[in-house]
């Protein structure tokens, strides 16, 4: 064996390793995934930088503060204009689209959708595929299905492109690949891609050489492709036009070259006019990657016709629910459909720049993934993602990032109530959360009511501060689970009821107003 | 029920518990660029996003492409079905005698060895093609495509050639929907282009030429030639 044949092994037995280490983390529950992310310096140096940078590039394009609270107003608006009404939209839409010969289907559920999609491929005699960016693909699942139908299915996005590659899930909505540095993917190209004569890559740590030759074998397969499966980034109801925003070009590659295009897309995305795109279209990109505007915003509002001499020959868009109307259904949790999916709550976030994106075991990570993924149909709801609500410090970040003015502290808040609420309350008729009330352990919901109790009743509140002031000394100095990534604390030597008497401040009623935060707590 | 049904009928439902409806009063409109900016702002972008802007006017742009031409070396260029490529295609076959000139006048078929395909993919080194408006505040081209404007000839040629004529500058999007031209069905592909193609999927580096043109240059052309227009 020479020493090429040598460095090669050692290279593609390390990039399986990674594989692995992947398919184990996310094998684990979220606790142990996000202390494996943790103690995984590379990983944490790969996110800081993504984190760093986005949040950098997003303040530059930003620098009159006053102007992005009127544009972050105009956004909120528009979004909340669409979702009032949505279903008159989505009508619309439907007929608009139709009448510009696009195809439309609606899919309850994620197994409907990808019934729908092979449905279309199969009728067309599809069997390669190659796909732009599409998160609402990754939440159904797409790939696997169709993969299991022996389709193949190719991610053409750089960072998807690299992530299928390396038989991954993508760490962050907008920046697929950031959990990994040059060195790791030049490894993964040498090792496990190759060049359209059948050579694998030559090894280079050059960005430029990497995209190069990703470029070169997807180029080949966009030529080649029976069809093209894309996201959509607003659907515009009165002129039945699809509208995608994309840097690379792979987006327009996939809803162009090859004779079929199926776009793919959550029911949320529809809004009523052009005019209605100009705030968002300068929010989305300024929000994700800093960019003032999206190298290609690609509206499409037919297949080819017969006077044209390329597009798609037949266009059709799936509309995705999958728990989308029963998001819609319930009072404060409704506007988490109002989300353009930029990225911005996950690019601020202290959390995710800690464990990245992979911790949260779901498509959509981060504050936004947090409040999604337990309200999707296909995830399993708060007894499989209860978890990861927990994971959020309530900085209140990624509120102040959202484009359009999401509430998602509050929204994650909502959650960690719902994921304990009382039977008493999952049966008077709302509308609830999908494992609403799995997260609800005796233990703790006798020391919140316990709490509670000494809070409302005064001589009782007198009484525990006076035994917690006066036995300080008697705390134990462990109490785990608590202390075994935390300090216990101590008391301190007299209450603050005590040390204002004693510096002569009345005590005063004050009446404290039953807020939504107090609720929530219960 | 079908699941068309069954999602309108939740949706529904969830209309009719909104409280109130959705009222954000009169939002102050977004500000748009004066037109005395635009050119300069457009151009300022377009190089940023490493596009190259030639200035030209109606007299000498062709001769400004053919300079564009050589310097490249470039040996073919191809040019879509619009009439007003008719003109052009003469002066550079006269100027340019190496130059293959091909002309997109084949269907792109379905299978991967047609001709057309193979011809895009593999023989066309640059792409000309005509902007219908551009965006001062984003540095943004505008194309319409249609029978006479490929989809594919600003995206598959590693070089693209745009040409703009300056009056249809216009400020942003916000004033480009606006024009009555798109009030009524929407061309089949409109298309926004800001610069060749890139991406930063990688640790955040920045890399022209992803999936489409690794280079982009914008004719812009200007409709006076010297101080014809100056004095009315």
């Amino acid at each position: 064996m020479n020493s090429s044949t040598s460095a090669f092994i050692e290279l593609k037995t390390l990039v399986d390793q990674e594989e692995h280490e992947f398919a184990d983390m996310q094998a684990r529950h979220f606790k142990a995934r996000a202390s494996m992310a943790l103690k995984n310096e590379t990983l944490r140096a790969s996110f800081r930088g993504a984190s760093d940078f986005l949040m950098g590039k997003r303040q530059s394009v930003f620098p009159d503060a006053v102007e992005l609270e009127a544009l972050r107003d105009r956004g909120e608006a528009a979004r909340q204009r669409s979702l009032a009404k949505l279903p008159d939209l989505l009508e619309q839409l439907e007929t608009n689209l139709v009448a510009n010969g696009i195809q439309v289907h609606w899919a309850d559920t994620a197994e409907q959708a990808n019934q729908i999609i092979h449905g279309i491929l199969d009728a067309n005699q599809a069997d390669t595929v190659v796909k732009g960016k599409s998160m609402v693909s990754e939440e159904i699942e797409l790939n696997h299905y169709l993969e299991a139908r022996g389709i193949e299915c190719l991610e053409s996005d750089m960072g998807e492109y690299l992530v299928q590659l390396a038989k991954e899930a993508p760490s962050h909505i907008v920046m697929p690949v950031i959990h990994k540095n040059k060195q790791q993917i030049a490894q993964l190209m040498h090792s496990r891609a190759t060049t359209p004569e059948g050579d694998p890559v030559p090894y280079s740590e050059e960005v430029d050489d990497l995209i190069g030759n990703a470029r070169a074998i997807l180029r080949e397969k966009f030529r080649h492709a029976d069809a093209g499966i894309s996201g959509v980034n607003m659907a515009i109801a009165e002129t039945g036009t699809l509208l995608l925003i994309e840097n690379e070009g792979n987006g327009r590659m996939c809803t162009t070259v090859p004779p079929l295009h199926i776009a793919v897309t959550g029911i949320e995305k529809v809004v009523q006019s052009l005019s209605d795109v100009p705030e968002l279209l300068t929010l989305l990109p300024r929000s994700a990657t800093g960019q003032l505007i999206t190298t290609y915003v690609n509206m499409i509002s037919g297949p080819r016709q017969t006077d044209e001499l390329d597009g798609p020959e037949q266009v059709h868009l799936v509309l995705v629910d999958n728990g989308r109307s029963k998001i819609f259904n319930h009072p404060d949790l409704k506007s988490t459909l109002q989300c353009i999916r930029c990225g911005a709550c996950m690019n601020h976030c202290p959390v995710y720049a800690r464990i990245g994106g992979h911790a949260y075991g779901s498509t959509y990570p981060g504050p936004i993934g947090q409040v999604v993924t337990p309200q999707l149909g296909s995830a399993g709801g708060l007894a499989v993602h209860g978890d990861m609500i927990n994971a959020c410090s309530l900085n209140g970040a990624c509120g102040e990032a959202c484009p359009v003015r999401i509430p998602l502290p509050d929204l994650i808040r909502d959650l960690r109530a719902e994921a304990v609420a009382p039977l008493s309350r999952q049966q008077n008729g709302q509308t609830h959360v999908e494992g609403s009330g799995s997260k609800r352990t005796l233990a703790e919901s006798l020391i919140w009511q316990g709490w509670s109790l000494v809070h409302k009743v005064p001589w009782l509140y007198r009484l525990t501060t006076r035994l917690m002031t006066r036995g300080r000394k008697l705390m134990p100095a462990r109490l785990a689970p608590w202390t075994n990534t935390r300090s216990m604390p101590k008391p301190a030597a007299y209450s603050l009821h005590e040390l204002a008497r004693k510096a002569g401040i009345a005590a005063q009623a004050s009446p404290v107003a039953n807020s939504r935060e107090n609720n929530n707590e219960q | 029920m079908n699941s068309k049904t069954r999602i309108l009928e939740r949706l529904r439902q969830g209309q009719a518990q909104q409280a109130t409806a959705v009222n954000h009063g009169d939002l102050p409109a977004m500000p748009r660029l004066p037109e005395t900016a635009w050119k300069a702002r457009f151009i300022e972008l377009m190089t940023a996003n490493h596009a190259q802007v030639i200035e030209c006017n109606r007299a000498n742009w062709i001769g400004q492409l053919v300079e564009l031409l050589q310097q490249k070396r470039l040996d073919q260029l191809c040019l879509g079905q619009s009439p007003a490529n008719l003109e052009l295609a003469d002066a550079l076959a006269s100027r340019l005698p190496e130059l293959r000139l091909s002309r997109f006048d084949q269907a792109l078929e379905a299978y991967a060895d047609s001709r057309m395909r193979v011809r895009l993919f593999t023989e066309m080194s640059a792409g000309f093609s005509r902007a219908t408006a551009a965006l001062a505040e984003t540095g943004t081209l505008v194309v319409a495509t249609g029978a006479e404007e490929p989809r594919t000839l600003s995206l598959v040629p590693p070089l693209s050639i745009i040409l703009l004529h300056q009056a249809d500058l216009v400020s942003g999007f916000a004033e480009l929907i606006e024009q009555p031209r798109w009030q009524g069905k929407l061309p089949t592909n409109l298309l926004l282009i800001s610069g060749p193609s890139k991406t930063a999927d990688i640790q955040q580096t920045l890399a022209y030429g992803a999936h489409g043109p690794k280079e982009l240059v914008v004719l812009l052309v200007d409709e006076c030639v010297q101080d014809e227009c100056a004095s009315d």
